[in-house]
């Protein structure tokens, strides 16, 4: 080869590498993002350079060990992750202790986009047992309850999971799970005292027997003679002793003694319901007489009642009323109206006590044809009432759920008094067999209230009992349960927030990490390549030109 | 000067009948306001089916005795007048017992069937008697007839004479008590050992009677004074069973 053709074979290169330089330089020397680091080599992410940020695009929730490298990769690079899929239900929890045949309610909240609408799903084990539709407020949250009445004692469990209605049925959200130990109780039983006979003791007791309670009533007919020999008697201790809840209805006679052996029968864990013009009486603690009697449209009423009631429908029904007056400290409303309140609910030592303005709640069933909300009203205001915890020691597992590992409490709530004695002792009986005695602490600041840990070793049902007597509480045990779950997302928020990133919602995330990426830096702030890739260029062309202008071309 | 002096007493004595009338139903209203503590109850009232078809109103009486019949025997509350309601319109469901009676064909109009069924459902008890007394008459087979097709083929059963309604306040041990009109010659010249009845959700809603308690019941309670039994005691059962079940 000649030297201008070596010359010029040296200039081409030159000018090629020139142009791969830029390209070169960008791959090795431009910070790249981490996505998704736990799937990925996570040496790479805690050693060497460190990326200029972290992206989590994946739905589910995050492990723990993907949470230790996320906090460690956080400390080096702001982590971006994306929030749990559009809609989750992240908690649900059951009416504490409930009793087997008798309604509870599985009250949940729901997370997503704002002002919309979602359906939540109930399911047991059989499957989805009932659903609701949900209006999410603008921060995109969300709440409600079930009504459920359990058909069997022990330990039952229900999911709440929430479906996106456009996304089809495998679009759902992650759910969430709630348990509770049931009570051995059957269907209430109850005492009605209804006076003479009228279209509301019979509609009352009507509702009643149709959803299964037992009901005795107590109705006079006049010149000494009541329609039922068994249920004509006194009120006395003796005769409360077999029954879960008493409804005094409007009108009905209650002798000072009666009225006294049922406020004592509330206090030890009773029931009682006053209605109308018996709303008032004193010993219950309720509401002060009203300014009489009037006539109330549904349409007027606002309910504000606990999940585990159920409300009268707002239709084209009036029916007779005797308004409450001022409730009396401890008493909350449940209904009321501009009249007056029209239901009071309260908790009366260890029994619950409730007073219902309205006389006339057969207009709902006969005028308006809500025949089954009518029953469901009575039923789930007899359950409440009847729901309170007859035994002076109650156990409470505040938290039914959780990881084997993780250290769960007990309560013990003690209403003996003082001079009941000490606790009789409180087993852990295991899943698979085995049992342990827990040591319960005595709450400096409330001596009612005793404590107790654990710490579950498998998955599986717990069950907790005083010893000699049957279980009265559980916990269950099992990996990845909806509260830690609820834990995870809430500690990636936390390390996405103190790493100077964020959670966003997925479309959120995608843009943003568009944006950081482009406003990345190019590569080495030294000469520019192009600049290198000018001046060759700029080389070669002075020498063609010297070639032709001194004729050797 | 006679027919003066006629019509003189007539006048006087109609004046002394319609004060003794209001005398008796303030009476009637008074026993059922005093009679316990359930002075601020709405009173029952006794309401009368009116349907477009047949004469509906043939037993103009019946109310008035059974609501006496109510007062004298019980203590529920008890208004002193029955009304009158259609069984087309909504207002039948303020009032969860009826009285249906007639002697003419009955064809029930789609409304009417409706509101039947709605109310019997919904927990109301509708009394229908056959003022015939007559199983071959055309109110008991027409009637019978229009129960058996708006409540189903069939609905319309026997009671068994042990039913709860026999001893709902007086105790019938025979089951229903005979009247003096099922063997009058008229009719069917029976006595008929059952009523009959329609149940939902096994109670009674609707209780069926060819035994013609209509004109049993058709006589002013006045008179009531002249009958050694007080014929209407199964009414007060009818209407002690339907407000109690």
């Amino acid at each position: 080869m000649s030297l201008p053709g070596a010359l010029r074979a040296f200039v081409l290169a030159l000018l090629v590498a020139a142009l791969a330089l830029p390209l070169w330089r960008e791959r090795d020397a431009v910070p790249r993002p981490a996505t998704n680091p736990a799937r990925g080599d996570a040496a790479a992410l805690l050693a060497g350079s460190a990326p200029p940020f972290v992206v989590r695009d994946e739905g589910g929730a995050p492990t723990a060990a993907e949470l230790e490298l996320l906090a460690a990769a956080g400390e080096r690079a702001p982590v971006y992750a994306a929030l749990p899929e559009r809609v989750r239900v992240v908690e649900a929890s059951v009416t504490p202790d409930p009793r087997a045949g008798r309604a509870a309610a599985v009250s949940f909240r729901v997370r997503g986009a704002g002002a919309d609408s979602v359906l939540v799903v109930l399911g047991q084990r059989a499957g989805a047992v009932d659903s609701t539709w949900v209006r999410l407020d603008d921060r995109g949250e969300g709440a409600g309850a079930f009504r459920v009445r359990p058909a069997t004692a022990g330990w039952l469990e229900w999911s709440v999971a929430a479906r996106w209605p456009s996304a089809g049925a495998g679009a759902g959200g992650r759910g969430a799970a709630a348990g509770a130990w049931v009570d051995s109780a059957g269907p209430p039983r109850v005492l009605v005292r209804a006076g003479f006979p009228g279209w509301e003791s019979k509609f009352v007791v009507r509702a009643l027997e149709e959803s299964g309670a037992r009901v005795v009533t107590s109705l006079s007919l006049g010149r000494g003679l009541a329609v039922d020999a068994g249920g004509g008697g006194a009120i006395i201790p003796a005769r409360l002793a077999a029954f879960d809840a008493a409804i005094v209805l409007d009108g009905a006679p209650l002798a000072d003694a009666e009225r006294a052996a049922l406020a004592d029968w509330a206090s030890r864990g009773g029931g009682v319901l006053l209605v109308g013009d018996r709303a008032a009486f004193g010993g219950f603690g309720l509401a002060r007489a009203g300014g009489g009697g009037a006539v109330v449209s549904a349409q007027a009423i606002r309910w504000s009642l606990p999940p585990e009631l159920a409300p009268l429908t707002a239709d084209r029904v009036s029916g007779a009323a005797v308004p409450l007056g001022a409730t009396v400290a401890g008493t909350s409303l449940g209904a009321a109206t501009s009249q007056g309140g029209v239901l009071a609910l309260r908790p009366l030592g260890r029994g619950r006590a409730a007073a219902l303005a309205l006389s006339e709640t057969w207009r709902w069933r006969m005028e308006a044809g809500r025949v089954a909300e009518h029953r469901e009203f009575w039923r789930a205001l007899v359950d409440w009432l009847a729901a309170a915890p007859r035994s002076p020691l109650a156990i409470d597992v505040p938290r039914p759920f959780g990881a084997p590992g993780e250290r769960a409490e007990v309560r013990v709530y003690d209403s003996r008094g003082a001079e009941a004695g000490a606790v009789p002792p409180l087993v852990l009986a295991r899943p698979g067999g085995g049992a342990d005695t827990l040591a319960l602490v005595r709450d400096p600041a409330s001596p009612t209230l005793l404590r107790a840990w654990f710490v579950p070793r498998r998955d599986g049902v717990h069950t907790l009992a005083f010893v000699g007597r049957p279980p009265e509480a559980a916990f269950s045990a099992a990996p990845g349960d909806s509260a830690a779950h609820a834990d995870a997302w809430a500690r990636l928020a936390t390390i996405a927030a103190t790493s100077g990133g964020a959670m966003l919602p997925r479309d959120s995330l995608r843009a943003t990490v568009d944006r950081l990426s482009a406003g990345l830096p190019g590569g080495s702030r030294g000469v520019s390549p192009w600049l290198i890739f000018a001046l060759l260029l700029a080389a070669a062309g002075a020498e063609w030109t010297i070639r032709r202008l001194g004729g050797r071309g | 000067m006679r027919g003066i002096v006629e019509r003189r007493r007539l006048g006087s004595e109609m004046k002394n009948h319609r004060m003794r009338r209001w005398i008796q139903i303030a009476c009637v209203f008074a026993i059922a306001m005093t009679s316990g503590a359930a002075w601020r109850m709405d009173p029952f009232v006794f309401a009368t089916g009116r349907y477009e078809s047949g004469d509906w109103d043939s037993a103009p009486l019946v109310p008035t005795n059974i609501i006496h019949a109510l007062a004298q025997y019980t203590g529920i509350p008890v208004a002193a007048q029955g009304v009158t309601v259609d069984l087309a319109s909504p207002e039948l469901f303020k009032f969860p017992f009826i009285f249906l009676t007639g002697h003419l064909p009955v064809r029930f109009s789609r409304q009417e069937s409706d509101n039947l069924r709605a109310y019997v459902q919904r927990g109301g008890f509708v009394f229908i008697d056959d003022h015939n007394h007559d199983i071959d008459g055309a109110f008991h087979k027409t009637a019978t007839s229009e129960i058996n097709r708006i409540f189903g083929p069939g609905s319309l059963k026997p009671m068994p004479n042990e039913h709860e309604i026999f001893r709902s306040f007086f105790v019938f041990e025979k089951g229903p008590p005979t009247t003096s009109h099922e063997l009058n010659g008229w009719g069917d010249n029976l006595v008929h050992e059952n009523l009959f009845g329609v149940e939902v959700n096994g109670r009674l809603g609707l209780l069926y009677s060819n035994k013609d308690y209509a004109s049993e019941w058709g006589y002013h309670y006045q008179n009531k004074r002249f009958v050694s039994i007080d014929n209407t005691r199964f009414g007060v059962n009818v209407i002690v069973y339907a407000l109690t079940r």
